[in-house]
């Protein structure tokens, strides 16, 4: 079936409308055409007409994490949900709202904002809801926020098989029939489509406040992050490589060799911050900052531009001896210790195989859960970038089944996530 | 068995279970084994079941009655206040009272427990003949002759103390400095013969405390092993006389320092109905009642740690607990530690660790674990068979405690006695 | 089923295999006891290594089995079906590992839910989901469920605490899915089997994250003329975005029956309604919390509240809330305990619709519940010998959850599907709904013998051929 009858089927289904060639942005993803549903039966059909077709797509939003995941095969269609868009409810009271699976971040900020309210998912302002709950973003502000998918409390889902179906509810309790949401929530479009869904929104704290703490390495760095993330009103305590402060705008004069600069952000009650701010200013030298340097971080941590990028997920008392083994392989870091998460960073295409080894053997020794984020393509062609170093193939196995359910014809994102599902 | 043997009263107090578990984990043979058969919340639903006629009555209700300590910490633990140790001995008697063959074993016990253990001349005796038996050393010879169980019972067996110990009370004890009042002491038997200086340091320390006490000759047995082995018929007989004999006192209250009868004497209404009502009313036992009268600040320091372990017919069937850890907190230089254990089941309940020694046994090592951790100086305890049980354990397992009762260390904390002596 | 029951014995000792006719009366139900249904036996593993064993013969027999922790649930989600072997999990008690410096443990299912606290709270930490039977209910339980409790409005359910588990799934295979750290690659595996009630497999090791105790805790009793007014006051904190640790509310039937059972605590028997409300965290951000929470009860018509001064009086105030359950028994015979949930904001006109239904059908019904997050217990008291008033009470039961559906609600927050809601569910979801949840069961049991008949009511999706899926899912719960 050729490019130009799909494209025919789809339009007849959708209206001309919504069809079109990918543009500049857009064709970096290696898609020639794009279908944009205006609605879930849109998705739906569009879903159907593909899997009839024996067609694939790759599912896109604001396609801010395009170079995330497995190298695919080719692809016939980007199914874009920026159409489904729209803030539909806010409960001010229950503090939860209903959104399009298209709507950005940055538009739910500011229908909650005025409310008092904020949507906890550590993406960009300018990502689209669905695929910051596809890919369970994590943002600098992961402590506080919690992950992604404790604030789905509800999702309308189109199957791969092309059903519409709802899962969860508006309620904060909810164990009516199996966690869907729980699945759906981080299966990176492998499954089915987000079209809409129910979230549950924090409330915005009274005040938030930002500090700076350099720290020398017989001050223990990764124990004092960790006992300051510990604290009740920290939302984010982040160590940065000098080279990484200065890009955030978190530096300022020269560091000492081998210290360290700790960027924490307190957020909540007035009295809880200030009790905070005091003991912090007790354990370290600190200085308060004008701008808002997690916000920088977090640009730099989700679309900065660097040739690899790995997340490791480790225990918190892992992540001392994991960060020394990746900065003697030649990696600038920024760590979590407080969540346990360490982003290493090599700016340059020809450090790739060095990284690759260094994160590989990392991820076997001090047992992290490692994916490359950014990688150049020749590597990640060769290797699984989800799951690096670790055995899971039982949980592939199980992925496979559920995968073969939902989505018998293989029509979303195929190859795109672990396992190369 | 049929389910018209159960008395409707079981059925009565089975439907105030709502089978919501929580008595599960305050069960010692629950824990043993994780089964729900034997746990209270299974057996009320067995007992329910057979009296519905749901379920054929079989071989379980009998052995899970048997299994079952008795403990009654399952009742503390439910909310729902459902009377299982009234459940429990009506179930016991209407399987004892069933007619056809009944195991030689259980006629055995129903005998010694009657005509031997109930009469006190009877029992003296036969623990003197125990007492020669120990000092030439035939129980040891015996038991490593005879088959395990009996062995092991003859482990459990106490060294029978001397003459002195054993000898006849005072009528009449008079009470020192002000007199505060007067109150009877209940005797019962096995205290009288294992531990009759227990009885000696109680009349002193209530003396001490300006109680006269009075000690009525013609008692006898509460009857609580009687009933807990289906007995029921028996027991009522001999709370009768108690009743008489100490209805005739005139006196503030009924001193018990053994847990088991005084929970016996205190739901004697149970089986005499609200005539016996006064009678239970006086019953206290000698720590909760020192407690409640305000105990005269005892002038001596003990020196030493102690655990507090509570008789499971004390904490769970009378309710006293927090008593007789004020009275051992109230001895200058005595540490009081609480063990993990301390409200948990000894295993002894009675005649269990003669009818089943290897739960008796797993029960009791829970026990011991806990307080070969906490290693006091001192064990103390109000009951005789929790103190036998015990103190075989912490031999068995080589731990340095003694085991005594708490009022011997009042006892030693009003110099009247001395606790330093090699304990049971 | 004799080689079946020999199997089983050799494998787990004949004192741990129950076969005997009134042995398997003893387990016909669990929590929910208006039904029963007796398994064909019952095994007490003590290992993982047992339960792959007892799994696999089972397979072999062609017998399907039902997970079973302390026997706690409110939902029948551990009645056996017929036929069946119950796999109960209580002599799987051990704490294997508690990690204090990065806050974890890996524990067996069998572990008790309050004992866990307790083993690790020398260490300053403990275990946050706290349903009100956990002095009895197992982790595995909670696993099953996703238990919450009084504590999970500021601490989340068990989902949010289960990092990792180990299971061993209907074709025998013992898997491990997730990871310590929280971040496990791949689909949220663990996640999914959270709350699927036991049908995926069995667990045999769960590790979960422990949370730091809180520097202070402010315990609150406040009273109100009505329910419906402690509700609106609920409504109102949430709104100012106040996260307290607990917020229940006591209606008066059910302190009247506290305050005559063992729990009296003192409370006021005149109240309409008690909200007892928990804050903790910094010492320092308490006060102004505790200033919010009087200020918005006393617009809301408030008429005491009090603080509690000490341990002694938090822990009264709580046995008002704890103690409700087991008072409420004894009122009579039985007790049916619902589980609903609304929209915080509804609350007041759904309690007084609540109301008004046990009203109507002439039931004593009172209300004790998790008004924090919105989640209802109506709980009537009834007796099931009498036919009329059981049908009454199941009719309003009806009436109920399809008023809490239409308010936006759900038929269960905490206690599950089971057997009692599966025709329920349809209240909630369309047929096309329940497919992906038969895809999820079928990716992990496609043979049907794990638990089955729970849950998922009859779609048009299932299949007629499958000769185990037959016949259980007409296991009606009426």
């Amino acid at each position: 079936m050729s490019a130009g009858d799909l494209r025919a089927a789809l339009e007849a289904e959708l209206g001309t409308d919504a069809v079109r060639d990918t543009d500049e942005a857009t064709r970096a993803t290696g898609v020639a055409l794009l279908a944009q549903p205006p609605s879930g039966d849109g998705v739906s059909a569009v879903l159907r007409l593909l899997g009839e077709r024996g067609a694939t797509a790759l599912i896109r939003g604001q396609g801010t994490q395009d170079l995330l995941g497995n190298t695919m095969d080719s692809v016939d269609v980007l199914l874009s949900t920026m159409a489904l868009r729209g803030v539909d409810e806010l409960d001010r009271q229950d503090g939860v709202v209903h959104v399009g699976a298209g709507t950005t971040l940055g538009e739910v900020a500011a229908a909650a904002r005025p409310e008092g309210w904020e949507l906890p998912l550590g993406a960009p302002a300018e990502s689209s809801v669905g695929g910051a709950l596809s890919i369970a973003a994590v943002g600098p502000r992961h402590l506080g926020q919690g992950p992604p998918r404790d604030c789905v409390l509800g999702l309308e889902f189109v199957l791969g098989s092309s059903e519409r179906t709802r899962c969860g509810g508006r309620v904060v309790k909810n164990v009516t029939g199996f966690d869907l949401a729980k699945l759906y929530t981080g299966s990176f479009g492998c499954l089915g489509v987000i079209e809409s869904g129910w979230l549950r929104l924090q409330p915005a704290p009274e005040v938030a406040t930002q500090r700076v703490a350099m720290v020398a390495p017989e001050q223990d760095p990764v124990g004092l992050a960790i006992a300051v993330s510990r604290r009740p009103s920290t939302r984010c305590c982040v160590l940065l490589d000098d080279a990484l402060a200065r890009e955030v705008g978190a530096a300022a004069g020269e560091a000492g060799p081998d210290e360290v600069l700790m960027l924490v952000e307190f957020a909540g009650s007035a009295p809880g911050v200030e009790d905070d701010v005091r003991w912090l200013a007790d354990a370290s030298t600190v200085r308060e900052l004008a701008t808002d340097a997690v916000d920088a971080l977090a640009t730099l941590q989700q679309r900065g531009e660097t040739a690899v990028r790995a997340r490791l997920a480790l225990l918190p008392s892992n992540c001392r001896p994991a960060v020394g083994k990746l900065r003697e392989a030649g990696a600038e870091c920024i760590v979590y210790p407080g969540v346990g998460l360490v982003y290493a960073l090599w700016p340059k295409p020809s450090d790739a195989a060095v990284a690759v080894k260094a994160v590989t053997d990392a991820a076997v020794r001090f047992r992290a859960d490692a994916r490359f984020e950014r990688l150049p393509f020749e590597h990640r062609q060769r290797l699984d970038v989800f799951g690096v170093g670790v055995d899971l193939r039982a949980a592939v196995e199980r992925m496979r089944a559920l995968k073969q359910r939902f989505d018998p014809a293989g029509v979303l994102n195929p190859g795109r996530f672990m396992g190369r599902l | 068995m049929s389910g018209s043997v159960l008395p409707p009263s079981v059925y009565e107090q089975s439907l105030d279970c709502v089978h919501c578990g929580l008595c599960l984990t305050s069960c010692p043979t629950y824990l043993a084994t994780g089964r729900e058969t034997s746990s209270p919340r299974g057996r009320i639903y067995l007992m329910r079941g057979v009296a519905e006629g749901r379920i054929e009555a079989g071989p379980l209700l009998e052995e899970e009655a048997s299994l079952c300590l008795g403990c009654r910490a399952c009742e503390t633990a439910c909310p729902s206040g459902v009377e299982y140790g009234q459940m429990l001995e009506a179930t016991r008697e209407a399987i004892a009272g069933e007619p056809g063959p009944s195991t030689l074993g259980a006629r055995f016990e129903r005998v010694v427990l009657r005509y031997l253990v109930a009469v006190p001349g009877r029992l003296r005796a036969a623990m003197t003949g125990l007492r020669w038996v120990q000092r030439w050393g035939l129980d040891r010879l015996f038991a490593r002759l005879a088959p395990k169980p009996v062995a092991d019972a003859i482990a459990l067996a106490p060294q029978v103390p001397g003459r002195e110990s054993r000898a006849a009370l005072p009528r009449l004890t008079p009470a020192e400095g002000v007199a505060r009042g007067r109150v009877a002491l209940f005797t019962g038997c096995i205290m009288s013969e294992s531990f009759g200086d227990v009885h000696r340091a109680t009349l002193r320390v209530l003396a001490s405390n300006g109680f006269e006490v009075v000690v009525p000759p013609d008692q006898g047995c509460c009857g609580a092993l009687h009933a807990h082995s289906g007995d029921g018929v028996f027991a009522r007989e001999l709370a009768e006389r108690n009743l008489d004999v100490f209805g005739a006192e005139e006196i503030d209250a009924i001193v018990v320092n053994s847990a088991g009868c005084g929970a016996a004497l205190r739901e004697v209404e149970h089986w005499l109905g609200p005539r016996a009502a006064a009678f239970a009313g006086r019953i206290r036992d000698v720590c909760e009642w020192l407690d409640e009268v305000g105990l005269r600040a005892p002038p001596n320091p003990v020196s030493g740690s102690v655990c507090y372990d509570d008789p499971c017919h004390l904490v769970h069937a009378q309710g006293v607990a927090a008593g007789p850890r004020r009275l051992l907190a109230a001895i200058e230089g005595l540490e009081w530690s609480e063990h993990a254990e301390a409200s948990s089941c000894c295993g002894a309940a009675g005649t269990y660790n003669l009818t089943q020694p290897e739960m008796s046994r797993v029960v009791l090592s829970r026990k011991i674990d806990s307080l070969e951790q906490a290693d006091p100086d001192w064990i103390a305890t109000g009951n005789p068979g929790c103190m036998l049980q015990i103190a075989a354990g912490v031999r068995q397992r080589g731990l340095r405690a003694r085991v005594v009762h708490p009022i011997e260390l009042l006892d030693a904390a009003y110099g009247t006695g001395d606790v330093t002596r090699e304990g049971v | 089923m004799d080689s079946l029951v020999a199997s089983l014995k050799d494998i787990v000792g004949s004192e741990y295999c129950l076969a005997r006719d009134e042995e398997l009366f003893v387990y016909e139900c669990d929590g929910l006891t208006l039904e029963g249904t007796r398994p064909l036996a019952v095994v007490l593993p003590d290992t993982a290594e047992q339960v792959q064993s007892v799994v696999v013969a089972c397979r072999e027999a062609g017998v399907p089995f039902v997970p079973r922790g302390a026997g706690t649930g409110l939902s029948g989600g551990a009645h056996a079906v017929p036929g069946s072997v119950l796999i109960e999990c209580s002599r799987m008690t051990r704490i294997l590992e508690v990690n204090v410096t990065d806050r974890i443990a890996v524990v067996q299912p069998g572990l008790v839910n309050a004992a866990l606290s307790t083993a690790v709270a020398p260490h300053g930490l403990f275990y946050a989901p706290d349903p009100s039977s956990q002095q009895a209910c197992t982790i595995g339980g909670n696993v099953a469920e996703n238990s919450g409790g009084p504590h999970t409005l500021k601490y989340g359910t068990t989902t949010q605490h289960v990092l990792a588990l180990e299971m061993v799934e209907p074709d025998g295979a013992r898997v491990r899915y997730g990871s310590p750290t929280g971040f496990a690659e791949g689909f949220d595996l663990v996640g999914a089997i959270v709350g699927s009630e036991g049908t995926l497999g069995i667990v045999t090791e769960v590790t979960v994250r422990l949370s730091p105790i809180p520097e202070a805790t402010e315990t609150l009793l406040v009273v109100f003329p009505d329910v419906p007014s402690a509700c609106r006051a609920v409504g109102q904190v949430i709104q100012t975005g106040l996260v307290p640790a607990a917020l229940e509310i006591v209606d008066q039937r059910t302190i009247a029956a506290v305050e005559d059972s063992v729990y009296a605590a003192g409370l006021p028997r005149d109240a309409g309604a008690i909200l007892i409300a928990e804050l903790d965290g910094a010492a320092c951000a308490l006060p102004p919390e505790v200033a919010t929470i009087r200020e918005l009860s006393e617009s809301c018509g408030a008429t005491r509240f009090q603080v509690a001064a000490n341990e002694q009086e938090r822990s009264d105030f709580w046995r008002a809330r704890k103690g409700a359950f087991g008072a409420m028994g004894r009122l009579a015979p039985d007790l049916y305990v619902h589980d609903a949930v609304v929209p915080r904001a509804k609350l007041p006109e759904i309690l007084a619709a609540v109301c008004e239904i046990g009203d109507r059908y002439g039931l004593r019904l009172s209300n004790v519940f998790h008004a924090g997050d919105g989640n209802l217990h109506p709980n009537i008291s009834f007796d099931r010998r009498d036919p009329d008033e059981l049908e009454r009470v199941m009719k309003a039961g009806r009436e109920i959850l399809e008023t809490c559906v239409r308010a936006g609600g759900v038929i269960t927050g905490e206690h599950g599907v089971g057997i009692e809601k599966r025709d329920f569910m349809k209240l909630v979801y369309e047929d096309q709904d329940l497919l992906p949840m038969l895809h999820l069961r079928e990716a992990f049991d496609p043979q049907g013998v794990c638990n089955p008949g729970k849950v998922i009511p009859q779609t048009r999706f299932c299949v007629e051929s499958n000769p185990h899926a037959r016949g259980y899912d007409r296991v009606t719960f009426e």
